[in-house]
């Protein structure tokens, strides 16, 4: 009986002393890290998650558990495959189990698709570890800043309506060699067929290996404003548009900018709704060319909400009143009511043009 | 295939559970008898495990009909051997375990222990001892790992995520803790036994302790008679003879019932088995499918050479030559080291990108701006030699790099002249 009992005390005094062991300098030297192989992607495209863990000493951890919410809008590609995650409408907990030898990295690849637009974050992981017999021990919360931001998904130039791709070429033409007829150099820009090669910028198609040409001045205004318009319901003829036709819209603005700006033109934006940066003013952009534009007008519309900040037809009259011309609007909406197409009529008889995109029934009528 | 590998693991380690009560139970059996006790107790289990394959009810109903019909067999035929028949009837039930945690093999463990407790009652039995109590080691080990894979299981959220390289290494984490445990144990059961077992003192003088006087010598009460009456053989009741046929013609119906439905589910091939063990010989391990991609590199090169308070004290010094067995070259070069070291020793930053001249020129005007009071005197030595020697050092290093000319042992003597490091 003193034997059974001698062992039970020599086996317990071992384990409590291992699990001591472990709580004190179970996570020294210990470093996990999380982060995304791109930071900036398009809705439906696919990034790695990539979780780095080092163990820089001699203990060895026999099991390590690291948890996270996510976003569950970023969707892992192979949950299929016996991955801890429990999704939820906002969030889903994401697990990853690890067993680091002494002196060991560990870099582990998640494959994720990211479907919907947004920026998703995340701000802290709960590392929990486990002693020789395995048992559970101890937990430490760590901050992170591991972030991606989504942007619209961009469409070709041919999935948009046969009106708005003729306005959008006839504006993309306007830059052509024939306008740029002003003596001033205004930069350069991608050498496009019908540009003589008196016009190549030879210095800079040597330094980027693209053939690069002069950009003159021109005295012809080729900016497009794109407007886009967060009212999802229109309560006078009771039409809505869903959450899924406003991204649909924001694919369109994005794809406008993007198809004006990479031939060399310049794009603005103004949208009416709540924006991460201000909830109850318009976001809006003055016209700017330039790949650093575009992305700062991707980075914003990643932050758009389809929550009304001023009604569309208090943005027109806004519009109107500050009496430009020469301007070509782009106007992507739901709906379109009598008030609204005056408005429009009056900016156009103010010299500019105006462009509708109008989603959903309203592109059937 | 891969299925019958683990139900004939599953049956070989029911057997090894109950293996210490079969010792027991056929101690003071011929070999037929035991032979016929294990090969009974071999298709029980097989039984138990064949049930279900049947529907759950259907099961339960057979299970407990089962045991009903053994126990009341037990009470009317084989009152002697009912406890046999009530452990067949529980391997029976336990046939519903396809697979075994960690429980069931701390239940081998109680069984051996069990059957070491019935043993040091018994002295025939002695000859058991020792491979009952490497068997209750191993349940112990067993019981470990199984644990420790459960414990992972249930750290991986219960959802998959534990994968099998991690539970090899939490089971090897397990052994080592295990291994260090019964060697603690080893080496001091000894002391332990005697620090635990209570020291028997008696005083002779303690009346207390004095049996004559507080514990009474026992008294013949007689026999009594319904002693007698025990002994007397009692005629069974025909209920029993009547509800034991019942029993046995059900069970009969439904063994031939379950063997029917068996035969009739039956795929299977003489050809079909022999390739079946053969590919289950020849089998590849299966890689595990895993939801990501995992890369892991050592950190050890990263680790600082002799770090720590141990490696500093186990460390060597690299053993330079004696100057006197160094080449002029190599004493050039010697006196470079040695002059760049002393400086990066007062505290010269040292630039990787500087010429051997360049350095030397910087580490000369560094000298010069740096002589302190502390340190006045050293410095002052390094330094004057330096200044005297630098363009020379400089010219003969290169020389002495790059150069396939010799360089003469008295350029060598005016350099070392004034060093402040005098080699012999």
């Amino acid at each position: 009986m003193a034997v059974i009992l001698w062992i039970v005390l020599v086996m317990t005094a071992l384990y409590l002393l291992q699990r001591i062991f472990f709580s004190i300098f179970g996570f020294k030297a210990l470093s996990y890290t999380r982060s995304f192989s791109s930071t900036r992607v398009h809705a439906g495209q696919t990034v790695w998650m990539r979780e780095t863990i080092a163990n820089r000493k001699r203990l060895p951890l026999p099991w390590l558990r690291v948890e996270s919410m996510l976003p569950a809008q970023l969707v892992f590609k192979h949950r299929e495959a016996d991955m801890s995650i429990n999704r939820g409408d906002r969030l889903q907990n994401h697990a990853s189990l690890f067993s680091i030898p002494s002196y060991t990295e560990i870099v582990r690849k998640h494959e994720i698709a990211c479907p919907f637009r947004g920026k998703y974050r995340v701000t802290s992981y709960t590392l929990s570890m486990g002693d020789l017999v395995g048992l559970s021990g101890k937990s430490i919360q760590q901050q992170g800043n591991c972030e991606v931001v989504v942007y619209p998904a961009l469409k070709e130039i041919r999935e948009f309506p046969l009106g708005a791709r003729k306005y959008l070429q006839s504006v993309r033409s306007m830059i052509s060699p024939i306008m740029e007829n002003h003596h001033h150099v205004a930069g350069i820009r991608p050498y496009r067929e019908g540009d003589s090669f008196r016009m190549v910028n030879w210095s800079a198609t040597a330094k980027t290996g693209n053939l690069l040409v002069h950009k003159r001045e021109s005295m012809q205004d080729n900016d497009l404003t794109i407007i886009l318009n967060a009212e999802l319901l229109d309560s006078a003829h009771n039409a809505r548009i869903t959450s899924e036709e406003f991204e649909g819209a924001l694919s369109y603005a994005a794809s406008a900018a993007q198809y004006v700006i990479s031939g060399g033109g310049k794009a603005g934006f103004i949208f009416n709704g709540a924006n991460d940066g201000a909830e109850n003013s318009i976001f809006r952009a003055p016209a700017r060319a330039g790949s650093a534009h575009m992305d700062m007008l991707l980075e914003a519309m990643a932050g758009f909400r389809p929550v009304t900040a001023l009604g569309l037809s208090f943005l027109l009259e806004q519009l109107v009143a500050e009496r430009t011309r020469g301007m070509n609007y782009f106007l992507i909406t739901g709906f379109i009511d009598g008030k609204q197409e005056q408005l429009v009529s009056k900016l156009r008889g103010q010299g500019n043009t105006v462009q509708l995109l109008l989603l959903g029934k309203g592109a059937v009528a | 295939m891969e299925r019958v590998g683990k139900l004939i693991l599953r049956v070989l380690a029911e057997c090894l559970i109950w293996l210490p009560l079969w010792l027991l139970f056929t101690a003071n059996m011929g070999l037929s008898d035991k032979l016929r006790l294990g090969m009974v107790i071999l298709i029980t289990i097989i039984a138990g495990l064949a049930l279900n394959r049947l529907p759950a009810l259907w099961r339960k109903v057979v299970v407990i009909v089962a045991i009903f019909a053994l126990v009341a067999f037990g009470i009317v035929n084989y009152t002697d051997h009912l406890p046999i028949l009530i452990w067949l009837g529980i391997m029976l039930w336990r046939g519903r375990y396809a697979s075994l945690g960690y429980w069931h093999y701390g239940l081998g463990f109680g069984v051996c222990t069990l059957g070491l407790i019935a043993i040091a009652q018994n002295e025939a039995w002695t000859d058991y001892r020792l491979p009952l109590i490497l068997l209750a080691l191993a349940w112990v080990v067993v019981w470990f790992v199984a644990l420790n894979r459960s414990l992972v299981q249930r750290a991986g959220l219960l959802s998959g995520i534990a994968t099998k390289p991690v539970m090899r290494a939490n089971s090897k984490y397990v052994m080592i803790f295990l291994a260090v445990s019964m060697l603690a144990i080893a080496l001091t059961v000894g002391y332990g036994e005697k620090l635990l077992t209570p020291k028997q003192i008696v005083n002779p003088n303690n009346s207390w302790i004095d049996p004559e006087r507080f514990i009474p010598p026992p008294q013949d009460a007689g026999r009594p008679e319904w002693l007698d009456q025990l002994g007397k053989p009692k005629k069974p009741s025909v209920v029993w003879d009547y509800l034991l046929g019942i029993v046995i013609v059900f069970a009969v119906i439904g063994l031939v019932r379950f063997v029917g439905l068996l035969w009739k589910d039956k795929n299977w091939t003489l050809k079909g088995i022999l390739d079946a063990i053969k590919s289950w010989f020849l089998r590849e391990k299966q890689q595990e499918t895993l939801p990501y991609i995992e890369e892991q590199r050592s950190l050890r090169k990263e680790k600082k050479q002799g770090g720590g308070v141990l490696g500093g004290l186990l460390r060597r010094q690299p053993r330079r030559m004696d100057w006197e067995r160094l080449s002029n070259p190599d004493k050039v070069r010697r006196l470079y080291e040695d002059a760049v070291a002393e400086g990066i020793r007062q505290g010269y930053e040292f630039r990787t990108s500087d010429t051997p001249s360049e350095t030397l020129a910087a580490l000369e005007r560094w000298q010069a701006d740096q002589v302190t009071a502390t340190h006045k005197e050293r410095q002052s030595d390094f330094g004057n030699w330096l200044h005297r020697v630098r363009n020379a050092l400089a010219s003969l290093y290169g020389k002495a790099r790059y150069s396939p000319h010799n360089i003469s042992s008295e350029d060598v003597e005016e350099l070392h002249s004034g060093s402040p490091h005098r080699y012999k």
